[in-house]
C-alpha cells in the first residue's frame, strides 16, 4: 500500500519517522537515519528510551518558585539552605542554569523566564516568567538581581524591561561582563566585542 | 554570463530566528532594497565569527554564497550598530516596528531602494536620541506613497468632494476618507477621524515632520492618528502587525 509519502513502507516506520521530524533540526532524512538505527538498536536499549521518554513526561514539572526544571514541587536549587538566597540570577532558560551551575561559582539561586521578549514574533512580556519575578523581589528581601540574558537585541531589551519593574525594588541589579571569551585570539575578535571588552576593563 | 557563487551585500537585519544547535536564518533588506534570507552559521556561539556582528537591527556589510536552498553568510561586519536605540526601550520597540512593517513591505524579487532609504533614515533618527512619534507616523505616511497606497486626505473616496472642516471616518477597504454622507457605502467597519486628527495629517504631509514634530498635541490626537495609520497597515499587511503591542506599552 502506498503511504502519504509516496512509498510502500510500513506505516510503524512511518510514523516513527514523522514523529522524529517534528523534533527541532531534525529534517526528513535525519529522522529516516534516525528511524533505521532504531530499528538496529537492540531491543531494551529501544525500550529505554522510548522509558525515558515517558518518564520525562510524567515527573519533570516546573519549579514553584523559580520555574527551573525539577521533579518536585520546588526545585533542588530553591530548597538547598546554603544557596544565598537573596540574590536571584535571572536567565532565559533552564539550560542556561546548567551552564552557569558548571562553573561553581554562582551560589545564589536563579528565576527562569522561559524565553525572551521578541516583538517581531509576538512574544511579549506577558508570555515570559517576568510576573512571578517582580512577586519574588517584593515580596523576599532580595540585594541582588542579575540580569543573565543573552547579549543580543532581544536579551538587551529584556533586560531593560525587567530592570524598570526592578530598579525601585532591588538595591543591586547586575549583569555578566562582556568581553574576550577565553583562548580566543584579539585579532579575529569582532568590534563589538573588542570595544564592549575595552569599556568594561578592569585595574590589573 | 551564470550569476558568481559568492556575492557582496550590505543591508539592514530585521529578522532572524534560531536554526539547528548555533546558526540563524536572518533576513536582510539590502541598500539597493531587496531582501534576502541567509543563514548566519554559528553565530550564537560565544567564539563564532559572525557572533558580536550579527543581531537584530545591524547593518552589515556580507559575504554571501548561494546555496541550494538558503544561501550562506560567509564573511559579515557590521557597519553600525544603532547602540543608542538598543540602549534604551522605548526607541528599541519603535525601531523593531519599523524593521516589521520594512520587512511586510519589501516583496522579493521587487525591491525597493526608497523604502530602504526610507528606513534607514528614521533609523538614524532614533539614533540620534529623538523618538518623537511624528517620525513615526512619518514614516508610515512616506511607506504608504511608496508603496503606493497612500491616503488622499484631502476629498471624500465615494463622491469625490473635498471633505468639508468636520469630523470624518476613515475605510481601510476604500483606502481613504468617507464624509459622513458616504459611510452608507464603506466596505467595511470605519475607524472616527476627528478633524483635529485629519488637520495633522495634511499638515505632516504638507509641511513635512521637522514642523510636526513641534505641534502640541493632545494624547487623544496622539492616539486616533496613530489608530488610523496602524489599522491601514494591519488590512494593507493581511495580518496583524506583531510589534505594535510591545510598542504601545513603551
Amino acid at each position: 500500500m502506498i503511504n502519504s509519502h509516496g512509498t510502500n513502507l510500513s506505516p510503524v516506520v512511518t510514523q516513527l519517522t514523522d514523529e522524529l521530524s517534528k523534533l527541532p533540526g531534525i529534517g526528513p532524512k535525519t529522522a529516516q537515519r534516525l528511524t533505521y538505527f532504531l530499528i538496529r538498536m537492540p531491543e531494551n536499549n529501544a525500550l529505554a528510551l522510548s522509558e525515558a521518554i515517558k518518564a520525562i513526561k510524567e515527573k519533570i514539572k516546573f519549579c514553584s518558585i523559580c520555574h527551573n526544571i525539577t521533579e518536585q514541587e520546588i526545585c533542588e536549587l530553591c530548597s538547598n539552605p546554603s544557596r544565598d538566597q537573596s540574590r536571584i540570577c535571572v536567565v532565559e532558560e533552564p539550560l542556561d542554569v546548567m551552564a552557569l551551575e558548571r562553573t561553581r561559582s554562582f551560589n545564589g539561586v536563579y528565576h527562569v523566564i522561559h524565553g525572551v521578549i521578541s516583538p517581531l514574533n509576538g512574544i511579549g512580556p506577558e508570555d515570559l516568567k517576568i510576573q512571578s519575578l517582580i512577586k519574588r523581589v517584593t515580596e523576599e528581601s532580595i540585594e541582588e538581581l542579575i540580569l543573565a540574558m543573552n547579549p543580543n537585541l532581544e536579551g538587551e531589551a529584556t533586560s531593560m524591561y525587567i530592570h524598570n519593574l526592578t530598579s525601585d525594588i532591588v538595591a543591586k541589579i547586575t549583569r555578566p561582563a562582556r568581553g574576550l571569551p577565553a583562548g580566543g585570539d584579539l585579532e579575529y575578535a569582532d568590534e563589538i566585542t573588542l570595544s564592549r571588552a575595552l569599556e568594561g576593563r578592569q585595574e590589573f | 554570463m551564470p550569476r558568481p557563487r559568492i556575492y557582496k551585500s550590505e543591508g539592514i537585519i530585521v529578522r532572524q530566528m534560531p536554526l539547528g544547535e548555533s546558526d540563524r536564518i536572518v533576513t536582510l533588506i539590502t541598500s539597493k532594497g531587496s531582501k534576502i534570507r541567509a543563514v548566519a552559521k554559528g553565530v550564537r556561539k560565544p567564539k563564532g565569527k559572525l557572533s558580536g556582528n550579527v543581531d537584530l537591527l545591524n547593518l552589515i556589510s556580507a559575504s554571501v554564497a548561494r546555496g541550494r536552498n538558503l544561501d550562506v553568510i560567509s564573511e559579515a561586519h557590521a557597519l553600525k550598530t544603532f547602540r543608542t536605540i538598543k540602549e534604551d526601550l522605548a526607541s528599541t520597540s519603535r525601531a523593531l516596528y519599523l524593521a516589521e512593517l520594512t520587512d511586510i513591505f519589501t516583496v522579493e524579487g521587487d525591491p525597493s531602494e526608497s523604502l530602504y532609504n526610507l528606513f534607514i533614515n528614521t533609523l538614524e533618527v532614533l539614533e540620534s536620541g529623538d523618538s518623537n512619534k511624528m517620525w513615526i507616523r512619518n514614516f508610515e505616511l512616506k511607506l504608504l506613497e511608496i508603496s503606493g497606497f497612500m491616503i488622499d486626505f484631502f476629498s471624500c473616496i465615494h463622491c469625490r468632494k473635498p471633505l468639508e472642516p468636520h469630523d470624518h471616518l476613515f475605510s481601510r477597504g476604500g483606502g481613504g476618507v468617507l464624509c459622513p454622507t458616504c459611510r452608507i457605502h464603506s466596505p467595511d467597519q470605519l475607524i472616527k477621524l476627528p478633524l483635529n486628527t485629519l488637520k495633522v495629517l495634511r499638515y505632516l504631509i504638507r509641511e513635512g515632520v521637522q514642523k510636526s514634530r513641534n505641534l502640541s498635541l493632545t494624547n487623544e490626537t496622539l492616539d486616533d492618528l496613530e489608530k488610523v495609520l496602524t489599522e491601514y497597515m494591519k488590512f494593507l499587511a493581511e495580518r496583524e502587525i506583531k510589534t505594535l503591542k510591545f510598542m504601545s506599552i513603551n
